[in-house]
């Protein structure tokens, strides 16, 4: 007896999206937060058109000597200025610094700063943690084998070798290393043999797990006081941007790591995977497709506050004069320059030093309320 | 559904398929025994035919129906599908297996990926088996939502917006994606409503019917056993301690153990008989260390002296009934039984 209809699905259709608005407008500081996250976006993207090109509407490089430490909304003293010196709109919203510069112009080009260290930092930490996650929670429980431990070392070290300037030693090892590798790989290799003698024996010997491996690596890398770590890595290499957002990236992936790896735990285990893998999926498929959507609400909270950290971080960076190279405004560098006005011009680190709290603050606030949402235990409690 | 006759008549036979799982204890998570999850169990199952696989909750049955699908690695036994033996045959070897051999599960909750649209779990199926092309995929989606009793609106649908029965039938599509040829049903409808069980049952047998499938079908609802399936086998403790085809078994049971789980079956128009004697529910550390000689003697309402050294051979008592009790043929006198025979 089948059933006499086709049958139609019983819950209102409603996507996770519109489900997910629903609850989080409830959040009122959450809601401000992704406001003030809005507009941040919204300033900064504005800030790099207008202060950028050859004739920019803000220009943060604009010496004025006469006008320096003009106070917060001081009419520009139009007299002692050339026509093209005069600020936008006339007034200096945010006052201007010791060299006259106009700090709103500043701050505007700063915030681009800001937002794509934020964003390119957390990014590559999150590409990481997602990876290095997804393979200790997937394939965390098999064993790594002394063989793959050597052959690891040997290309490692042939490679290490030949960049320091070793080359016959560099390649010797990375010959000895394929070679072992392509043997250990081929139907000779010590793997299929039936009985194989005890040094053998050793050599496939397991060390440790995968999970081991990897999660006892992010202890270490957690152990390193991560700031330190940055400053003695932008010490070493060229200041640019670039270099702090990546180094930042490489810095702050443990995190996400521990995240998705305890996700993936879970979710191995539930039936869709078995279902999945029943099917006959690829395991790249599985991890990539079917667990990792899954995964991700916990990543996307962190990587919120992460963001927040890295603009710190950023800013303080800047502030210790290791950060972005001086032509350039950012928020932490104009902080720096204008502690030894504190008393004359309190402003200099006051706007800077304010705006950093509630982007951070809304970031913040931001992530945990996506936390609340996505995590249908703590939605229970309001 | 197959008339070749150079096939085997049986789509799947198990021969002494073992599983047990590390106890591990303490700090340093030292090994300090071994639970035997499935131990030494055997099937057949006929083509077209349903299997029904009983036994009561934490008895192995899922263990084998995970490892029948080579979902996990089995310690020991063979698994014949179609004839060869695929125990051994690694992943890539098993790839184009897969899809004749498929799962539905029980929790219509977990089973279904919750961030994929229904059309998407279908055509992650539907791709394995070749079907890429947009249009094809979905003329095919549309036909298998079909077959299960879906309306073709559900593409769009996420799991969540279905109830238990539905995304029951989804579960079952997208095991028909791929065209199987045995489908494992591991309890689909233990969650579900009564009423919704009887729909989700009456399905199974019309895809049957319609498609030739063969079900390796595992509940511990006796019930529906009797309404599905041509076999039995009864499961206790890893093992199998009774086979025969249903009718028979419910006309003739002769383990007790099956004496035990057919009283348990509630009957409306019967009273409620009294739990039978002698069968607490069975310990964690007795799970462990299995007793001496037959393991269900601790709980046996006619555990005899004579039962803790009894090896478990299997007694033929029918032309196709078999039971792991030496009592069997003494203690049943009519029906089935048969001079006792021992393998």
């Amino acid at each position: 007896m089948p059933p006499a209809g086709l049958e139609e699905p019983s819950a209102p259709h409603r996507t996770r999206f519109a489900e997910f608005w629903i609850l989080f407008r409830r959040n009122r500081l959450a809601l401000a937060g992704l406001a003030v996250f809005i507009g941040f976006f919204a300033v900064a993207l504005a800030g790099l058109f207008l202060t950028s090109g050859d004739r920019p509407l803000f220009d943060p490089a604009m010496v004025r000597l006469p006008e320096k430490l003009r106070p917060p909304l001081a009419a520009p003293r139009l007299d002692l200025l050339s026509p093209n010196q005069a600020p936008p709109f006339g007034v200096y919203l945010f006052g201007t610094d010791d060299l006259g510069r106009d700090v709103f112009s500043r701050m505007l080009q700063g915030a681009w700063v800001s937002l794509t260290v934020g964003f390119v930092a957390v990014g590559i930490a999150v590409l990481i943690g997602i990876f290095f996650g997804a393979i200790a929670g997937y394939y965390g429980h098999r064993p790594i084998c002394l063989e793959q431990v050597l052959i690891t070392v040997a290309l490692t070290g042939g490679g290490l070798l030949l960049a320091a300037g070793r080359p016959a030693a560099g390649t010797a090892l990375l010959v000895l290393g394929h070679a072992w590798l392509f043997f250990a790989l081929s139907p000779w290799g010590f793997r299929r043999w039936s009985a194989p003698p005890r040094p053998v024996r050793l050599l496939l010997g397991r060390v440790m797990r995968v999970d081991t491996l990897i999660m006892r690596f992010v202890d270490i890398m957690l152990c390193f006081p991560s700031f330190f770590l940055i400053l003695t890595v932008v010490a070493l290499l060229p200041a640019s941007i670039y270099t702090i957002m990546i180094v930042i990236g490489l810095t702050s992936w443990e995190g996400t790591t521990r995240f998705v790896r305890a996700e993936f735990l879970t979710l191995r285990e539930l039936d869709f995977v078995a279902a999945a893998r029943a099917l006959g999926l690829s395991d790249f498929r599985i991890i990539f497709h079917h667990i990792t959507p899954n995964a991700i609400a916990p990543v996307l909270v962190s990587a919120t506050i992460g963001i927040a950290s890295a603009i710190l971080t950023e800013a303080g960076l800047s502030f210790l004069g290791f950060g972005v190279p001086p032509p350039h405004a950012t928020w932490g560098n104009i902080l720096s320059d204008g502690k030894r006005f504190i008393f004359d011009a309190p402003w200099l680190t006051f706007i800077p030093g304010v705006t950093i709290l509630l982007v951070v603050l809304a970031f913040n606030l931001f992530g945990e309320g996506l936390r609340d949402i996505l995590n249908p235990r703590l939605r229970e409690r309001r | 559904m197959s008339t070749d006759a150079a096939r085997p008549a049986e789509i799947l036979r198990v021969e002494g398929l073992k599983k047990s799982f590390p106890v591990r204890r303490g700090f340093l998570q030292r090994t300090t025994g071994h639970v035997r999850a499935v131990d030494g169990a055997s099937l057949a199952l006929g083509r077209g035919k349903t299997l029904g696989l009983v036994g009561e909750s934490g008895c192995g049955k899922s263990t084998l129906a995970r490892m029948i699908l080579k979902l996990l690695p089995s310690d020991g036994g063979r698994i014949l599908f179609d004839g060869s033996d695929i125990s051994d045959w690694p992943e890539a070897r098993m790839k184009p297996l897969r899809r004749r051999i498929q799962i539905v599960f029980q929790d219509p909750y977990g089973s279904l990926n919750p961030r994929m649209s229904v059309g998407q779990i279908l055509a992650e199926g539907l791709r394995t088996v070749g079907v890429r092309e947009r249009r094809a995929a979905s003329r095919e989606t549309e036909r298998l939502l079909g077959l299960v009793g879906l309306s073709a609106r559900a593409v769009e649908r996420y799991p969540h917006e279905f109830s238990g029965g539905q995304r029951q039938r989804i579960g079952i599509a997208r095991a028909l994606s791929v065209g199987p040829a045995l489908v494992i049903c591991d309890e689909p409808v233990s969650a579900l409503d009564v009423s919704i069980q009887a729909q989700i049952i009456n399905l199974l047998k019309d895809l049957q019917d319609r498609l030739g499938l063969s079900y390796l079908f595992i509940t511990h609802d006796l019930n529906v056993v009797g309404y599905l399936c041509h076999r039995v086998a009864v499961m206790y403790r890893g093992r199998i301690v009774e086979e025969a085809d249903a009718e028979e078994l419910f006309a003739n049971p002769l383990h007790p153990y099956t004496h035990t789980l057919l009283a348990a079956v509630p009957d409306i128009d019967t009273p409620r008989a009294p739990a039978p004697q002698g069968a607490p529910a069975d310990l964690p550390e007795e799970r462990a260390a299995p007793a001496e000689g037959c393991r269900f003697h601790p709980r046996c309402p006619q555990g005899e002296t004579r039962c803790r050294s009894y090896d478990e051979q299997w007694v033929r008592v029918g032309e196709d009934h078999r039971v792991r009790c030496w009592k069997a043929p003494v203690w049943d006198g009519g029906g089935g039984g048969k001079k006792p025979v021992e393998t």
